[in-house]
């Protein structure tokens, strides 16, 4: 199991918080900084793992969480279930766009998954029945586990988030050793060679691609029940899909404990700029020059690169 | 013929993106920032010294062919090397900072340059009218369009940026300075985007994210034309400019936006080479 014990059991041992403090602030962080984590995570099986780069993965969030708030909201289907649908519907409309693009190559479809999450934006801007630029406001509930709502102690959401993001992290350990893993790994390093061998590329881009945008769904039906609130700008805007790829960068592209690294140290940082200096825009410049600076110094990634260099050297020599 | 106006914008922001794309193998994700820069130093020449935005024209464009020149010297040409992610998510880091930079110097709010023409319109049949800033807009894009294309085939630097476009080794062989071309070709690109910004700029509000509304587009007539590809991408730009008038005065303003994009994934599907094989040929 290697590395990912260890980011079990650091997530496990982080349960404990909720019975150490009752602040909101420090739930509502952990809970954004598991929920990037989970997004990420899901993120790193297609475009890390795969080499398949989408800026668009806001979209699968939008479709998800627009999926589960609707289901909810006028028919009364409880997010339990509505998430799971959310999940299908992001994974349904991942296929629709790979089916054109995957067939080509490098920026095709990375210009593909931005058109379109851009796209898919604006028309929920438009469209009456998504409640265009109003969105849809939960109406709100007691705290109840069907209608997965929770007021007086935000510490259900935080477990909740917990064990998604457990099961993603085992899922992404388990893609990366198993021979479907290998064979997305082959064609992230040589589509040509892995096709050589027998490999169908477009089969397992196709499947990859599936289950990155069905996790991330399940993640946006997650926001939304967390915010109780949706609305196109805030969940499908362009920084969203950086937001969701950053932590895998900043962690280490293609590992399994690359994007939990990443968001453990990108969510408390922007959290903390974004409180201690009252600005919904500074984090996000500090972000974009984070990732500006990481791009052209270390492209493998801090943490990965941090290991490289310091940790696996000493192991070597024990 | 607004189809016609807005496209012939759409062609020059794309010019510039697909210049880039062609010669340094970049996506430029920033490159609608600049558009939305382009416009706000526009503004500012007009609020504050009273320049007229088509006076302001070559100044934009001297100054942001400046900007990008020195842009891809400090920003593009350390990460040119590395994998496509790390070039893409360079342009984006860019992006996000420009973008939001905007917010925090100037807020969120609409902005406008209000010129002695800016409500004109000429009449030209009985219901046939036009809005004199887009034809200005036109008209500019068209000769910037020209001009640029002459530079292209006429000049040492304009060969010099298309010879690095297909074979940038061979031409380092020959002699061609290939990173001042890299350098000029990103500041030409960055001063087109600006200047279709200070044109757009006396019809269209001006706005920290007006970025994006214009790059989804230039990306799609980029690639319609076929990436790399001049005379395409300018084609293609007045392609959809058309295609989305017609889609908003005929069906849908809601759909202005979705019907490109339909048309895009279909061209991604069939073609993805490109609409417009024509190559740039001397």
């Amino acid at each position: 199991m290697g590395p990912t014990v260890y980011v079990v059991a650091f997530l496990l041992s982080l349960s404990v918080i909720p019975m150490l403090t009752e602040s909101h602030v420090v739930i509502d962080v952990l809970f954004f900084t598991l929920l990037y984590a989970f997004l990420s995570t899901a993120w790193n099986i297609q475009s890390g793992f795969c080499g398949q780069y989408s800026v668009g993965h806001a979209a699968f969030l939008g479709i998800g969480a627009y999926t589960t708030a609707i289901l909810y909201t006028r028919l009364g289907i409880s997010p339990w279930l509505g998430l799971w649908v959310g999940a299908g519907m992001a994974a349904l409309f991942a296929l629709a766009i790979g089916f054109p693009t995957f067939r080509l190559r490098g920026y095709y479809y990375i210009l593909a998954t931005l058109a379109v999450a851009e796209v898919l934006r604006t028309f929920f801007l438009a469209w009456d029945f998504t409640g265009r630029s109003l969105g849809i406001a939960y109406p709100l509930t007691e705290d109840s586990f069907w209608d997965l709502q929770f007021h007086t102690s935000r510490a259900p959401y935080f477990y909740i988030m917990l064990a998604f993001l457990i099961c993603s992290v085992l899922i992404s350990h388990w893609i990366r050793y198993s021979k479907f893993g290998l064979n997305l790994l082959s064609i992230r390093e040589d589509e040509d060679a892995a096709q050589s061998l027998g490999i169908n590329p477009f089969r397992h881009k196709m499947a990859a691609t599936a289950l990155s945008a069905g996790l991330t769904g399940i993640g946006g039906a997650l926001l939304a029940q967390f915010n109780l609130f949706i609305e196109p700008d805030t969940l499908m805007s362009l920084h969203v899909s950086a937001d969701i790829l950053l932590p895998s960068l900043v962690g280490g592209i293609g590992t399994v404990w690359g994007p939990v690294a990443g968001s453990f140290i990108l969510q408390p940082l922007s959290w903390i700029l974004r409180l201690g200096l009252g600005s919904d825009v500074i984090h996000i410049i500090i972000r974009g020059i984070l990732l500006m600076v990481i791009v052209a110094i270390i492209p493998r990634g801090v943490v990965a690169t941090v290991i490289e260099r310091y940790v696996r050297p000493r192991l070597i020599k024990r | 013929m607004t189809g016609l106006f807005t496209g012939a914008v759409y062609s020059l922001v794309s010019i510039g993106l697909t210049i880039i794309f062609g010669t340094i193998r970049i996506v430029n994700f920033a490159h609608g920032e600049m558009l939305m820069l382009g416009m706000y130093l526009t503004f500012f020449l007009w609020s504050i010294l009273g320049i007229d935005p088509l006076v302001a024209l070559p100044i934009v464009f001297a100054v942001f062919f400046t900007a990008g020149y020195i842009l891809q010297s400090t920003l593009i040409r350390p990460i040119q090397k590395h994998p496509i992610h790390a070039q893409m998510l360079m342009t984006l880091g860019l992006l996000l900072v420009l973008q939001n930079g905007a917010v925090l110097a100037w807020t969120a709010d609409f902005r406008r340059v209000h010129t002695p023409y800016t409500d004109l319109t000429i009449r030209l049949g009985q219901d046939l009218f036009i809005d004199f800033p887009r034809m200005v807009a036109f008209l500019a894009s068209l000769i910037m369009s020209l001009g640029l294309y002459i530079f292209l085939t006429k000049t040492y630097w304009g060969v010099a940026i298309r010879a690095v476009g297909q074979d940038s080794e061979t031409a380092e062989i020959l002699g061609v300075d290939v990173k001042r071309v890299y350098a000029l070709t990103f500041g030409l690109g960055t001063a087109c985007a600006a200047a279709a910004g200070t044109l757009i700029s006396t019809y269209f509000p001006i706005y920290p994210y007006v970025g994006t509304t214009y790059i989804v587009m230039a990306f799609i007539v980029a690639v319609m034309g076929g990436l790399g590809n001049f005379l395409g991408a300018f084609l293609a730009g007045l392609v959809i400019g058309v295609v989305e008038t017609l889609v908003a005065f005929g069906v849908s303003p809601l759909l202005r936006q979705t019907i490109p994009l339909v048309i895009f994934l279909l061209v991604l599907f069939f073609k993805p080479e490109g609409l417009f094989m024509i190559r740039l040929r001397k």
